[in-house]
């Protein structure tokens, strides 16, 4: 590695999910960079645990995140991938919503809220959905932080995930990357 | 080097609390200085005028010294709340919380939301409910860490609010971007707690 190579700093924390209308929430996560990131060390990919809040409060999640990059170019920007799902009241796994966040390029902390959203399927799947459970699911994740087409996507608003992250660059400035 | 208190914790419906906290870290960190955990006393949850809930006030001081030569495993303060239950059942854990110290220089007030974890089955619930032996962490840094959570089960509870002032030195040197601090009087007070 060179000795001066720019890093990346991604430190904070997931820090729960609200206005969902399932019981107990959990979320998975990724973080997705182009090929000039390299991971140095920490977890890029996690689950967090499952969290039963009590009525009408927000799901608290507070999953550390603390991931080390090595920057060769600053395109392909990390970016946070999150699917959050939910246990119904029968203790089933159902989709609560998916969601994409870019991790912010201004070093400082930062709070985001992530909105998210989830597919509505055909018709007959949202009458199966409302007697039986089970909403349609993405059968590609990529789509949720690609830029690539949504085209025919047919979707609904869900609830919102709040992520907490503190940036912080190495080195960047020395290469006229003013961050 | 941070400094601050532990200043309070908000319970609703529960009356004489204590806080442990501890700092977790990654390898590359040391502390130089300072007393890295500790216990607040057994505070009484009292409303007071400014606030409308009630409030346990701790104001327990931190203050401790860190050296580190990679940002990565930035510290972390783990808190662990025990109380007693509804049955006066003392040392029962009413909550776990976690949270990474502020990576900008300035003060800073921190609102930790804790969680505490419960048990798989209904059956199990029902059993540490009449035994009063609620699942604990075996291991206190826990909270902290990122792995092995997609099992665990948990109930969120409550909010404890710690305040610290952050230093940072010779970050600039070894080229990290620290940004300006954060001054006093900009932020805008949370009304309540949670």
């Amino acid at each position: 590695m060179l000795r001066d190579q720019p890093e990346l700093h991604v430190i904070g924390e997931i820090v729960g999910a609200t206005d969902y209308e399932l019981p107990s929430l959990f979320c998975k996560f990724s973080f997705e960079a182009g090929t000039n990131f390299r991971l140095l060390q920490g977890l890029p990919t996690g689950q967090t645990h499952c969290d039963m809040p009590p009525e009408g409060e927000m799901a608290i999640l507070s999953h550390p995140v603390d991931v080390h990059y090595a920057v060769k170019g600053i395109d392909g920007w990390p970016r946070l991938r999150i699917e959050v799902y939910g246990v119904d009241r029968y203790g089933r796994i159902e989709l609560a919503g998916y969601g994409c966040c870019i991790v912010p390029t201004t070093a400082g902390m930062h709070e985001l809220r992530c909105h998210t959203w989830r597919p509505c399927g055909s018709m007959r799947e949202q009458f199966s959905t409302f007697f039986l459970g089970g909403a349609p699911r993405l059968k590609h994740l990529e789509v949720i932080a690609s830029s690539a087409d949504r085209f025919r996507l047919e979707t609904e608003p869900a609830g919102e995930v709040i992520i907490r992250l503190s940036v912080m660059p190495k080195d960047m400035h020395r290469f006229g990357v003013l961050c | 080097m941070v400094t601050g208190q532990i200043e309070s914790g908000r319970y609703e419906g529960l009356d004489s609390l204590y806080c442990r906290y501890t700092f977790s870290f990654g390898e590359d960190w040391r502390v130089v200085r300072g007393v890295e955990e500790g216990i607040t006393q057994m505070s009484t949850a009292r409303g007071t005028a400014a606030d409308a809930g009630r409030l346990c006030v701790w104001n327990f001081p931190i203050d401790v010294t860190f050296k580190a030569t990679g940002v990565h495993g930035w510290p972390q303060v783990v808190l662990s709340i025990y109380g007693s239950d509804f049955a006066g059942r003392s040392d029962m854990i009413i909550g776990y919380g976690a949270v990474h110290l502020p990576l900008t220089p300035g003060r800073h007030e921190l609102f930790v939301r804790t969680f505490r974890p419960i048990a798989a089955s209904l059956l199990g619930r029902f059993q540490s409910w009449l035994m009063g032996k609620r699942p604990e962490f075996r291991d206190t840094h826990f909270p902290s860490k990122g792995e092995g959570r997609d099992v665990t089960r948990v109930q969120s509870f409550g909010c404890v609010k710690i305040v610290v002032d952050v230093t940072l030195q010779g970050m600039e040197e070894l080229g990290y971007a620290v940004p300006p601090p954060v001054r006093p009087g900009v932020r805008l007070e949370t009304a309540a707690m949670g």
